[in-house]
């Protein structure tokens, strides 16, 4: 039995909200935290919510954030004793896990060798198919040949989802109605699998019509302990993309809870998995449960089942990783009342969900009770466009789904976030429709349901704004200066250099005025 | 003042396009007509507006971008094109009295600061008297270079639209 090491510093391989989600742990434990930061980086949050700070490189990913050999020399000169790798970077590189361990440092994380037993989704479909767990009818696994995919797919019957073996976030999934658009729909699969994972290998899987996607969260102990830490529901998506989670799942009555919470477990268990992870189902129509893959990391919506178990998954990864046991018994894991994530993107959800790039000039975050705030970015802080296009995330708690709702509806309209456009318009349209304030929605909704993002009432804020312009005209046309004209265009523009003359100007400058609430 | 506001949206929106406005500033704000409809606005109005529409609350942000009014509300991005409904009297007279040496009151206000004396040679765009209407203090510039000949309000003094604050006499070539 591997005997307890106690961990003192750790290294946060990450940036964003999810370096400071960890951060926030490590000081509440008493755990010194080390973060690391990219050129871009330089004076983000989540540098300020460490112990120490060190620069590993430019903006691109690979030579900063997944540069393995850089956060290692990191680890090795700041004596951290630990590597956290939050989730997306190097957090599923069973390989870095390795040279992390080789290194002898800690790996808060599954272990290499877990890692890579579910590490990808043809893996792990094997070992779900020996632990006697529903899989969809698909290839056993990843399939090179066209005509072998072909025939394949001429078996299990049309519709069929091709998938890239590597895959994730939907990149490389292709939907095939009908054997004439197979050829067409593998090269295009092929291409972007190659394109996003360097690793072209395909498998495919029958088309579940209108599932639900729902996850177990998922914690082990390096003594054989596995525990399923609720379900989390993740059907409202768009582009195979989640952007609000809950917990417990409005679609599960307390057997097929039980049910699925079991299967989980006897993937975990196949896979001789450690630490926290996350098993991935899809549910049928029928209400039949088909096991996707599982994710070996800590997942972004983790929060949602910190709410309602109130526990820290964080200080629980620690724990494993330092040898411990788990402190709990799957009977001790009892679900109180509703919680929900919001994920706020720096995206248009009114164009495409196409990523924005820009100045936050202003920040406000809901308050109150129950509701949490992971956010990675600040007032007057750049949005990022080397990464992802997250910003943050709000949480709500309710007693109930329905009092959750209501916290949301409240908190999500606290919140101003200004100079980029964000999901937060999305959020408000979302908790207004009649099938998702029902819990009767599914992975198919947005995309059939989901045009613009319209607030209730959308004419008075429509017309709310208009009347702002119209007073915004009158005034600029009476003090141009006051209002920020530019040079030279009102009588006199400016004060020579370029700077508006009005104090009232001065006086509301967003960073003065508006308090920081990025993170703290 | 009387504008038409024309809303630029995206091929997707489905909301109005255009308004007919109508403003008539008032002491502490505006009342506004907008296709037909009475409305009031009361508070400060730009990058960081905080006002009452009808009453209401409003937390928005209000800026010039380019050619349009850009407004950011409740997470929703409004952007406006502003025409004239009819030939801009009050921009003509202000002209003029600039080209005069004259600084007037913009909208009903208080005088809170006097940022030069009688005799003293400006600058163009110094700011020379500091006004304050809708909450917000506006700084008012020397209209063009010379020596300040008349100071016709005190600090304190509450004065209407278009009152005649003080006078910059150009210098002689």
């Amino acid at each position: 039995m591997p005997k307890p090491k106690p961990i003192r510093k750790v290294l946060v391989a990450n940036r964003g909200e999810i370096a400071i989600r960890v951060c926030r742990t490590l000081r509440e434990m008493g755990i010194g935290a080390i973060a690391v930061y990219s050129e871009p980086d330089r004076s983000a949050p989540h540098v300020f919510a460490a112990d120490e700070a060190y620069f590993i490189g430019p903006a691109a990913a690979s030579l900063s954030y997944l540069n393995a050999a850089k956060i290692l020399e990191v680890a090795r000169e700041s004596r951290a004793d630990a590597i956290h790798p939050g989730y997306g970077f190097l957090a599923e590189s069973a390989a870095f896990a390795q040279q992390v361990l080789d290194a002898g440092l800690i790996w808060i994380g599954p272990s290499p060798e877990s890692s890579r037993a579910v590490g990808d989704k043809v893996r792990a479909r094997a070992l779900a198919i020996t632990a006697g767990v529903p899989v969809l009818p698909g290839t056993p696994g990843p399939v090179s040949e066209v005509a072998a995919l072909k025939k394949a797919a001429d078996e299990i019957g049309y519709p069929v989802v091709l998938k890239a073996a590597a895959g994730g976030g939907g990149k490389g999934m292709r939907r095939v109605n009908a054997p004439g658009e197979f050829e067409s729909a593998v090269r295009l699969a092929q291409g972007e699998a190659r394109g996003a994972f360097g690793d072209d290998r395909l498998y495919l899987e029958r088309w579940v019509e209108q599932p639900r996607h729902i996850e177990v969260q998922l914690l082990a102990d390096e003594r054989g302990n596995v525990v399923a830490l609720g379900e989390r529901d993740c059907s409202v998506q768009r582009r195979h993309q989640k952007v609000v989670e809950e917990t417990p799942s409005p679609a599960l009555d307390p057997a097929k809870r039980r049910e699925l919470w079991d299967l989980a477990v006897k993937v975990a268990r196949a896979g001789k998995y450690t630490n926290a992870g996350t098993a991935e189902f899809l549910m049928d129509r029928q209400g039949r449960f088909y096991f996707l893959e599982m994710n070996a990391r800590l997942q972004v919506e983790h929060p949602v089942t910190e709410m309602v178990l109130g526990i820290d998954l964080v200080r629980e990864q620690i724990r494993v990783a330092q040898g411990e046991p788990l402190d709990f018994t799957q009977a001790e894991v009892k679900p109180v009342g509703s919680a929900m994530e919001f994920r706020i993107y720096a995206e248009d959800p009114d164009n495409g969900w196409l990523p924005q790039a820009g100045t936050i000039r202003r920040l406000v975050l809901p308050d109150g009770p129950y509701v949490r705030c992971d956010f990675g970015v600040r007032a007057g802080g750049e949005v990022p466009v080397h990464y992802d296009p997250m910003i943050g995330k709000i949480i709500v708690w309710g007693r109930t789904r329905a009092e959750a709702i209501a916290r949301a509806r409240r908190a999500i309209a606290e919140t101003v976030i200004e100079g980029t456009r964000t999901t937060l318009p999305f959020h408000r349209w979302i908790l207004e429709q009649k099938e998702f304030v029902s819990g009767e929605y599914d992975t198919a909704y947005l995309s059939k349901h989901f045009r613009e993002a319209l607030p209730p009432d959308a004419v008075r804020e429509e017309r709310e704004a208009a009347i702002l312009a119209a007073a915004f005209t009158a005034l600029e046309r009476s003090t141009p200066s006051a209002m920020g004209a530019r040079p030279g265009e009102g009588p006199n523009g400016d004060a020579g250099d370029g700077t508006p003359v009005s104090r009232w100007r001065d006086a509301v400058s967003p960073l003065r005025t508006v308090p920081d609430r990025g993170w703290k | 003042m009387k504008l038409v506001l024309e809303r630029i949206t995206a091929a997707a929106a489905t909301e109005a396009t255009e308004h007919e406005v109508e403003l008539r500033p008032e002491s502490d704000g505006f009342a506004v007509t907008i296709d037909g409809r009475e409305h009031t606005a009361v508070g400060a109005i730009g990058e960081v507006t905080r006002a009452m529409v009808d009453g209401r609350p409003v937390e928005a942000s209000v800026r010039r971008e380019g050619d349009a009014i850009v407004v950011e509300y409740h997470g929703r991005r409004y952007a406006y094109r502003v025409r004239d409904a009819r030939a801009p009297k009050i921009a003509r007279r202000r002209h003029e009295e600039a080209a005069r040496g004259e600084i007037h009151a913009p909208m009903p206000g208080l005088v809170v600061e006097i940022l030069t004396a009688v005799g003293e040679r400006v600058e163009a765009g110094r700011p020379l008297v500091v006004i304050e209407a809708m909450k917000m203090q506006n700084a008012l510039p020397a209209p063009l270079a010379g020596k300040v000949t008349l100071i016709a309000v005190a600090t304190g003094t509450a004065v209407e639209s278009g009152a005649l604050l003080l006078t910059v006499t150009p210098d002689e070539e």
